[in-house]
């Protein structure tokens, strides 16, 4: 491209060939008033605010029409061309309500900046509001608010969706004699080809197109806000890229896009809490994207491994890293110090490695085949795992290396020990139940004390409860779940306790445990009474109104606590604790990345609490991040392992917004149960038809994040 | 960022409709009886009409001349209004496409020619073509007292009865073609500024002296 130099008010400015005197004055940081031009969409010269004067030509002209030429001189400043202006901003507000205090755009308007630089008001010109006949018409839906009155007509989210996007849902159409804009026959967006991209709102200069309140998170920059599914994930995987790579069919480029944040992508398509559906704006449309279950699916569709060509490995640094704890938090943050270039060694307690997701859900929820293929990428690397490999004091281990990293995470089952008989014999906890069947599944010579009989008791409602009664309906017990939460209430995901139900778990919602019955040898019952509600005072003990008469025996022969965890540090461990054993930063006098002792740090569960899988991977690439500094790296952990390319023009699809949610496959509860198939992952996930049909329902928020924004007049030195 | 062809195509438009607009001269001679703010209005109400309304000049600056000519017509408008109606037809001019620069010379050439008219429309709110404005009577020289205006009328609007030449107390709601077109010998007139002689109350058929007057025409009271 050429350059032509012209003058502008005088002043000689450079431009692009080709460009328009508008674009070059902007540039130039000399402001013309526009209103219905966008940097992101063709000028049509429709709104006459941006006119301008050229030497030597007879009228004034839009100046975001008229193409730069060598040498011209443009007036941009006259009173003629702001009598000019004022009349062309006079008839558009004649069309425009006045209460711009009742307006949700109000103070982020182009109207209001427009009439506030040019001095213009409602005023001089006649009302056409009590002649319009279409204000009411409302096209909008969940997702893009339609105030038709305040639109003015600029066209700008007709170019949007025209122009920008090719999906030509909404233009302008006439009633009457009037001129508006709406979709043909005025029909609601989800029944046309709408593609909720939102470009129209994002283009729309004030505020006859906004976002329904609530869609966007107001805590964050708005470049992340607007892709609320990423925003939501606390490792902030980029979901709407790997959206179009399923729906393109490239699986192995979907599989890479997460593994640019998470090493564990299949296991988080078995169990991830799935926090990126709960922001998915489609959910405020129909329903959520089935985000969680494709990333098994990418897992398992991915032939090339693509992932493992881009990665960055950085040259050894010389540094030694221990990690106490080869669960995900822990396994992640050495992933990374080694890509980083530290020689890292992580020291597991357990025969096998993988915290929760090899030993604390069940074989059927999340394949330890899965988990294992993806902790053997880690090795792969040269991450060195040591099992059976318990640490007793970390003070003394972080003498020989340079840094420690303590993600022991809350991996010791608790008892109420409140509750008569919790010290009896045939008293267990969730996590040595699990624990047990999982490496029991691996290692059919693993052995531990457990005698379940024939009847359990569970007492808890979480998550937890609910693998554990599906885990030993599977391994031949009748179960009871006891819970204080009542039905709706029940805290487990309203997915897995219609599956328990299925597999023949009885439910105690709405009951409270009174004591556990028999002798300190064997254990006869529960007993338990009901309750019609309950909470928890100021001292956060529990206050319940019992329900009369209620009390009862459950008949069992053992019971399992899944009522929390807790990290079963001691003392002897060599970090300063809290009360309630998590390792405290004394300087900040709470748990945190850094502790007692110089070069060890903690991340994951043993911070936190118990939380998510995907917590403790967040988690574990702070911690590398973290310690990379600490041992005098940069701490990027950033890596592309797949070019993208954003396509704008995603074209329309007929009643896109309709589209249901594409459920996958779980089998009848007879097969799920069938001494074949008991250990089968539950759910089938979809077939590659399916999959692309779901991913493509996908409203793809990021398309939104490069559309310019249009600054208003004090933006501009020269206004 | 600038679309040749799209803007190509709008000056084709803008000149296929600016060649379904008349020439200049109908604006300055818009024939016996019509009234040229009428003639005004018609145009304008026929270019909205065709006119894809994608610019502000097509859309607000057509429909802002249509109110403005409008309000002319209905005493709604003062001579401040008319100087916007000026100030638009210039800005219009000046800015609008080939369409709108022609209804803008059109409206401006009709505003010269007619210039004591529209004077009169927006100052004294009388139309010579009494279109938009004028009075009704009924013709004392032609009422045969048959009763059609009276059942054709709000009650309490005319007064009258079997025999009686009619009177009308109050036109306001009675100006309209219907009404008029209610007496079918004709006797319902429209007038201007000054009405010809009719009884204040109702008197016998051919009781009342020789009627005569003009439609609009005769003397007229200066006002202001």
């Amino acid at each position: 491209m050429g350059k032509v130099s012209l003058f502008i008010d005088g002043t000689q400015i450079q431009a692009e060939e080709g460009m328009s005197v508008l674009d070059a004055a902007l540039a130039a940081d000399i402001y013309i008033p526009h209103l219905c031009s966008h940097p992101d969409l063709p000028a049509t010269g429709g709104c006459k605010m941006c006119v301008v004067e050229i030497d030597g030509v007879a009228k004034p002209v839009s100046s975001c029409v008229t193409e730069v030429k060598e040498g011209m001189r443009v007036t941009t400043k006259s009173e003629k061309l702001k009598q000019l202006r004022k009349i062309a901003l006079e008839l558009i507000m004649a069309g425009h309500p006045h209460d711009c205090t009742g307006c949700r755009a109000y103070g982020n308007c182009e109207l209001q900046a427009m009439w506030q630089y040019l001095g213009v008001l409602h005023a001089r010109m006649k009302d056409e509001f009590p002649e319009k006949t279409t204000l009411k018409i409302g096209t909008g839906s969940n997702v893009i608010i339609r105030e038709n009155d305040r639109c003015i007509q600029c066209g700008r989210c007709v170019r949007a969706c025209n122009d920008l996007r090719k999906v030509g849902a909404i233009d302008y159409q006439k009633k009457g004699l009037e001129t508006y804009i709406s979709t043909p026959e005025d029909l609601p967006l989800n029944q046309t080809g709408c593609r909720f991209c939102s470009a129209c709102v994002e283009v729309c200069p004030t505020g006859a197109l906004i976002d329904m309140e609530g869609l966007f998170r107001s805590d964050l920059p708005r470049e992340q806000a607007l892709v609320p599914c990423q925003a939501e994930c606390p490792a902030h995987i980029d979901i709407p890229a790997f959206m179009r790579f399923v729906a393109e069919g490239k699986y192995a480029e979907a599989h890479a896009v997460m593994h640019e944040k998470v090493p564990f992508p299949h296991a988080l398509g078995y169990v991830c809490n799935h926090r990126c559906e709960d922001g998915c704006k489609r959910g405020k449309l129909n329903e959520t994207m089935s985000i969680c279950s494709m990333k098994r699916f990418a897992a398992e569709h991915d032939e090339s491994q693509l992932w493992k060509e881009n990665g960055f490995q950085k040259p050894d640094t010389g540094k030694k890293v221990a990690v106490v704890g080869g669960g995900p938090c822990g396994l992640t943050a050495a992933y990374y110090l080694k890509k980083l270039g530290h020689d890292v060694t992580v020291y597991e307690k357990d025969p096998i490695a993988g915290g929760h997701m090899s030993k604390g859900m069940p074989e059927f929820r999340i394949p330890q085949a899965d988990v294992q293929r993806e902790i053997r990428a880690i090795e792969d690397i040269g991450v060195k795992i040591l099992v059976n490999s318990p640490v007793e004091n970390v003070a003394e281990l972080k003498k020989d290396y340079d840094a420690v990293l303590v993600t022991v995470g809350t991996s010791v089952g608790k008892k109420l020990s409140y509750l008569p008989g919790s010290d009896f014999r045939n008293v267990y906890t969730a996590v040595q139940l699990l624990k047990y069947n999982r490496i029991k599944l691996v290692d059919p010579s693993y052995e531990m004390e457990l005698d379940l009989g024939k009847t359990v008791s569970i007492i808890g409602g979480g998550n937890v409860s609910i693998d554990v009664a599906r885990t030993l309906r599977r391994m031949g017990c009748e179960v009871n779940i006891v819970c204080l939460e009542k039905g709706e209430k029940m805290l487990a995901d309203k997915q897995e306790i219609k599956e328990a139900r299925e597999e023949g778990v009885k439910f105690y919602d709405g009951h409270s445990n009174e004591a556990i019955e028999g002798t300190p040898d064997q254990v006869t019952g529960l007993r338990v009474h009901e309750v019609e509600s309950f909470y928890f005072d100021e001292n956060r003990n529990l206050v319940e109104n019992q329900i009369p008469d209620s009390t009862k025996v459950l008949p069992c022969d053992a019971i399992v606590f899944a009522s929390g965890q807790v990290t079963g540090l001691t003392a002897d461990f060599g970090l300063e604790l809290n009360r309630f054993g998590y390792p405290v930063d004394p300087a900040q006098g709470k748990s945190g990345f850094k502790t007692s002792v110089e070069g060890v740090f903690t991340a994951g569960d043993v911070i936190t609490g118990t939380k998510f899988v995907i917590d403790a991977i967040a988690g574990g690439r702070d911690a590398a991040s973290g310690i990379d500094i600490y041992l005098g790296g940069d701490g990027k952990i950033d890596e592309t392992l797949v070019e993208r390319t954003l396509n704008p023009e995603i074209g329309p699809v007929e009643k896109f917004g309709q589209q249901p949610r594409v459920p996958t496959e779980i089998p009848d509860p007879e097969t799920r149960m069938s001494e074949a198939h008991k250990w089968d992952k539950v759910d089938k996930n979809w077939t590659c038809e399916k999959a692309q049909c779901e991913a493509s329902r996908c409203l793809q928020c990021d398309l939104r994040v490069p559309i310019k924004k249009v600054e208003n007049f004090n933006a501009y030195g020269v206004r | 960022m600038i679309n040749k062809e799209m803007l190509a195509e709008r000056e084709k438009l803008a000149l296929e409709l600016a060649a379904k607009l008349p020439e200049i001269s109908a604006a300055q001679s818009v024939g016996e009886g019509t009234c040229p703010l009428q003639w005004c209005l018609k145009l304008v109400e026929d270019a909205r009409a065709i006119s894809d309304g994608k610019s502000v000049m097509s859309r607000d600056g057509l429909w802002q001349l249509q109110l403005m000519i409008e309000g002319a017509t209905r005493g709604q408008s003062g001579e401040e209004d008319l100087a916007v109606y000026k100030e638009t037809l210039d800005a219009m001019e000046l800015i609008g496409d080939a369409f709108t620069v022609k209804v803008a010379e059109l409206l401006k050439a009709n505003l010269e020619a007619y210039a004591s008219e529209w004077d009169l429309h927006v100052r004294r709110n009388r139309c010579t073509s009494l279109v938009c404005y004028y009075d009704l009577y009924i013709d004392p020289a032609v009422c045969q007292g048959n009763g059609a205006c009276l059942k054709a009328a709000p009650s309490g609007a005319v007064l009258g009865g079997a025999g009686m030449i009619s009177v009308i107390k109050n036109d306001r709601e009675l100006k309209n073609e219907a009404f008029i077109a209610s007496c079918p010998l004709g006797a319902i007139k429209k007038c201007g500024a000054i009405k010809p002689p009719c009884p204040p109350a109702p008197v016998p058929v051919g009781s009342f002296g020789n009627a005569a007057g003009g439609a609009g025409g005769g003397r007229r009271r200066r006002r202001g």
